[in-house]
C-alpha cells in the first residue's frame, strides 16, 4: 500500500521486501531510499503525493536553489552545502542494513545535480564504503528529450568524475526509451512518467536476483563479476523482452524462443548503437516467469548460430543465465501489458563505444568554442578540468578498441592459399 | 508550487527540449536567466511564449493564436497561470545568436575531435591495455608472449628455409589434407594476403586453389587451380619426376583425334 503497510491477504508472501524495503517496530515497510535534489520542487510531488507517507521527511533531501543545469553549482558549490546531509542519512540507513551488499545510484548525466552531485557523492561513498559494489543507473541525454544545451559537458564530466568509483554503470538512452514507448507501446507523446515506468521495469528485472531466492537464480554480484572484465569498461548494454502494450499483448505468444530472439533485436535496447558491429565481452540473460531451462538453452544455442552475435577472442563465449520464477509484475495503469514471461539481457559490448562517441562529439562542438565555460568556471570549477575529462573519455574510446582488437594474432591461421 | 512545462526554441533543430519543472513563484527574468543553459540565447535575446495547447507532431509557434507573450521580467511565472503540459517557446530575437551552432555537430565540421595517439595511450598507468600488461591478460599474457616469440622463431626459420628455394625448381608439396602433391616454384617471397614469406607452386595436377594470383593480385601464371601459395617449411625441393596429368591427357587426346579427324576428311 502507498503508506507502507502491507495488504492482510499477502501476509503470508515472501520476504522479498527486505531487501530494499526496512520494517518498523509498527509493522510498516520503509524504502531503503534516499531521494536528493538541489531544488524542491519536482521531490515536494513526493511530499504530497500518493506515496507521501511511504517515506521518512528526512529521506527526501532538497536544498534550496537547483544546480541550474551546471555541473560546477552540483558538485562544487550548491552540492558540497547539502552533502553532509546527504552522507548522514544514507549512512543511517546502511547501519539498519542486516548485510549491506552496496548502493543503487540513480541519476542524470544531463543535469547539474545528476552530473555534479551525484559524482561528488560517489567519490564520497566510494571512500566510506570502499568494499561496497556501486551500481549505477545513468541517464544518458538525447536531442529528442534533452534537458539542456549543456548536457555533453555534464555528461562528460560526470562519466570522468566516477569512473574509478562506480563498478557497473547500466545506460539508459533517453532517446532510446523514448522511441520504445512510440514504437513499442503506443505512446505518442511519452512524457517522464511514461519513460520512467519502463525504465522502471528494466530496473526491476536487473534487482530480482538481489530480492526473490530460486535454485537458478544467480546474484547480481555473480552477473556483475562477469560482466565486468576490466575495471573502466563497466557500461553494459541492456535489453529488454517483450515491450508490448496491452491491446498488443492479446495477440502475442512470447514463447521463451521468442522473446530471446526479440531480446536481441535493436528494438529492444536501452541505448542506440549497433552490436552487430561490436564485439560482446560477457552476455547475461536474466529470464523471469514461467521460464524452463531445456527451452533456454534451445534458444541460446539458436542466438549463438547467429553470426551478428559476436565475442571476444578471450571471452568464454559466456552466456551466464539466470532463470526467477516470479513473473514481472506491472505498475497499476502503466503502458506495458502484464506478461507471463520476461527477458532482461545485459551485455559487455564494444559496440556501446558508439554512444560515447555521440556525446564527444558534442563536447568538442561546445568546447572548441569555449561556449558557456564561464558558467562553470564561475562556480570554482578549474578551466583544465574540461580537457582532463574529455582526454578520459577519449581514453575511454581507446580501452574498448584495445578490447575490441584482442585478437591473439599469433599462429598459422591460413596455411595455404 | 510548481509546473512542468515543455521547452521548444526557436533556433534549435529540435522543436522540443524535454520538460523543466519551475517553481511558480519565479520572476520571468530569473526565468530567462535560467534558460540560458537549457537553450544557449542570452536572456537578454528571449522572448517567451506560453503555447497552451499541444499539438502532436506540431512544431511549437509563437504565431499560434492562442500563445501568450510572458513579456513582463518582473512579474511572476504563476501570474501567466501556466498549466502542466504547456509549451513553453523561446524565441531568440537577435539575429546574430549563434547558439544554435553548438548543438547540431554534422553541421559545424570545423573542430577537432579530440583523441588520444598510440603513444599518448600507451603512456596511461590506468589505461585497459595498462592493466591488461599488469595482469597478463589476452595477447599480454605469458602464453600469448611465449606464443608470440615462438611464431618469430619459426618466420626466421622459414625465411632461411626460402633462400634455398629458387624458382624453376622441382618440388613435392605437402598440403593441408596431408597430400603430397609435385610440382614448379614459381614464386618465392613476401605477397599481400599474407604476412612472412611464401612460395608459389605451379602444381602438376589441377588441386590447387588458384591461377597464381590471390586477391586481383598476380604473382605468377597458371591454368586454374593449378597454383598454390604454402609457406616454405611445407615444401621441399628435389628432382621429383612430373605426376601424370590424365585431364591434360585425355584433353590432348581429344583434339589430337578431332585434328585428324578433319584431316582425313
Amino acid at each position: 500500500m502507498p503508506d507502507g503497510t502491507m495488504p492482510a491477504k499477502s501476509q503470508e508472501n515472501n520476504d522479498s521486501f527486505s531487501t530494499f524495503f526496512s520494517e518498523t517496530s509498527s509493522g510498516r515497510y520503509v524504502p531503503r531510499a534516499v531521494f536528493v535534489d538541489l531544488e524542491p520542487s519536482v521531490i515536494d510531488q513526493t511530499r504530497t503525493g500518493a506515496y507521501r507517507q511511504l517515506y521518512h521527511p528526512e529521506q527526501l533531501i532538497t536544498g534550496k536553489e537547483d544546480a541550474a543545469n551546471n555541473y560546477a553549482r552540483g558538485h562544487y558549490t550548491a552540492g558540497k552545502e547539502i552533502l553532509e546531509n546527504v552522507v548522514d542519512r544514507i549512512r543511517r540507513l546502511a547501519d539498519h542494513c542486516s548485510g549491506l551488499q552496496g548502493f543503487l545510484i540513480f541519476h542524470s548525466f544531463g543535469g547539474g545535480t545528476g552530473s555534479g552531485f551525484t559524482s561528488l557523492l560517489l567519490e564520497r561513498l566510494s571512500a566510506e564504503y570502499s568494499k561496497k559494489s556501486k551500481l549505477e543507473f545513468a541517464v544518458y541525454p538525447s536531442p529528442a528529450v534533452s534537458s539542456s544545451v549543456v548536457e555533453p559537458y555534464n555528461s562528460i564530466l560526470t562519466t570522468h568524475t566516477s569512473m574509478e568509483h562506480a563498478d557497473v554503470t547500466f545506460l539508459v538512452d533517453n532517446e532510446a526509451i523514448y522511441d520504445l514507448c512510440r514504437r513499442n507501446l503506443d505512446v505518442e507523446s511519452p512524457s517522464y512518467v511514461n519513460l520512467n515506468r519502463l525504465i522502471s521495469q528494466v530496473v526491476s528485472s536487473i534487482t530480482a536476483s538481489l530480492r526473490f531466492d530460486g535454485a537458478l537464480n544467480v546474484d547480481l554480484t555473480e552477473f556483475q563479476t562477469n560482466l565486468v572484465p576490466f575495471p573502466r569498461i563497466h557500461f553494459p548494454l541492456v535489453n529488454y523482452s517483450p515491450i508490448i502494450s496491452p491491446p498488443k499483448a492479446i495477440h502475442e505468444k512470447m514463447s521463451v524462443a521468442e522473446i530471446s530472439y526479440a531480446c536481441f533485436e535493436p528494438h529492444s535496447q536501452m541505448v542506440k548503437c549497433d552490436p552487430r558491429r561490436g564485439k560482446y565481452m560477457a552476455c547475461c540473460m536474466l529470464y523471469r516467469g514461467d521460464v524452463v531451462p531445456k527451452d533456454v538453452n534451445t534458444a541460446i544455442a539458436n542466438i549463438k548460430s547467429r553470426s551478428t552475435v559476436q565475442f571476444v577472442d578471450w571471452s568464454p563465449t559466456g552466456f551466464k543465465v539466470g532463470l526467477n520464477y516470479q513473473p514481472p509484475t506491472v505498475v497499476p495503469g502503466g503502458d506495458l501489458a502484464r506478461v507471463p514471461r520476461s527477458l532482461c539481457l545485459l551485455s559487455n559490448t564494444t559496440a556501446i563505444a558508439e554512444a560515447w562517441q555521440r556525446l564527444n562529439d558534442k563536447f568538442d562542438l561546445l568546447y572548441a568554442k569555449r561556449a558557456f565555460v564561464h558558467w562553470y568556471v564561475g562556480e570554482g570549477m578549474e578551466e583544465g578540468e574540461f580537457a582532463e575529462a574529455r582526454e578520459d573519455l577519449a581514453a575511454l574510446e581507446r580501452d574498448y578498441e584495445e578490447v575490441a582488437n584482442d585478437s591473439a594474432s599469433t599462429g598459422d591461421q591460413e596455411m595455404e592459399f | 508550487m510548481s509546473v512542468s512545462l515543455f521547452i521548444s526554441s526557436s533556433k534549435e533543430a529540435m522543436t522540443q527540449i524535454g520538460e523543466h519543472r519551475f517553481d511558480l513563484s519565479m520572476t520571468i527574468g530569473r526565468l530567462k536567466e535560467r534558460l540560458e543553459l537549457v537553450v544557449g540565447s542570452k536572456p537578454s535575446d528571449m522572448a517567451l511564449y506560453l503555447v497552451p495547447e499541444r499539438k502532436p507532431g506540431q512544431a511549437a509557434d509563437s504565431k499560434t493564436t492562442d500563445s501568450v507573450l510572458l513579456g513582463d521580467d518582473t512579474r511572476p511565472l504563476g501570474y501567466y497561470s501556466p498549466a502542466d503540459w504547456m509549451i513553453l517557446h523561446v524565441v531568440d530575437t537577435n539575429p546574430d545568436s549563434l547558439y544554435g551552432e553548438f548543438t547540431i555537430p554534422s553541421l559545424h565540421r570545423n573542430y577537432e575531435y579530440v583523441t588520444l595517439s598510440e603513444e599518448e595511450y600507451d603512456r596511461l598507468t590506468g589505461s585497459v591495455r595498462a592493466y591488461m600488461k599488469r595482469m597478463k591478460l589476452g595477447k599480454y599474457s605469458d602464453e600469448a608472449r611465449q606464443q608470440q616469440e615462438a611464431q618469430q622463431v619459426l618466420e626466421g626459420q622459414r625465411t632461411e628455409l626460402a633462400r634455398g628455394i629458387t624458382v624453376g625448381a622441382r618440388c613435392e608439396v605437402t598440403t593441408q589434407e596431408s597430400a603430397k602433391q609435385r610440382g614448379e616454384v614459381a614464386f618465392v617471397g613476401e605477397v599481400a594476403f599474407a604476412p612472412g614469406t611464401w612460395v608459389g607452386v605451379k602444381l602438376d595436377l589441377p588441386f590447387g586453389k588458384n591461377d597464381g594470383s590471390v586477391d586481383g593480385q598476380r604473382y605468377f601464371t597458371c591454368l586454374p587451380k593449378y597454383g598454390m601459395f604454402v609457406r616454405p617449411d611445407r615444401l621441399e625441393v628435389g628432382d621429383f619426376e612430373p605426376a601424370f596429368d590424365l585431364d591434360a591427357a585425355l584433353e590432348g587426346l581429344t583434339s589430337d583425334s578431332e585434328d585428324s579427324g578433319i584431316e582425313e576428311l
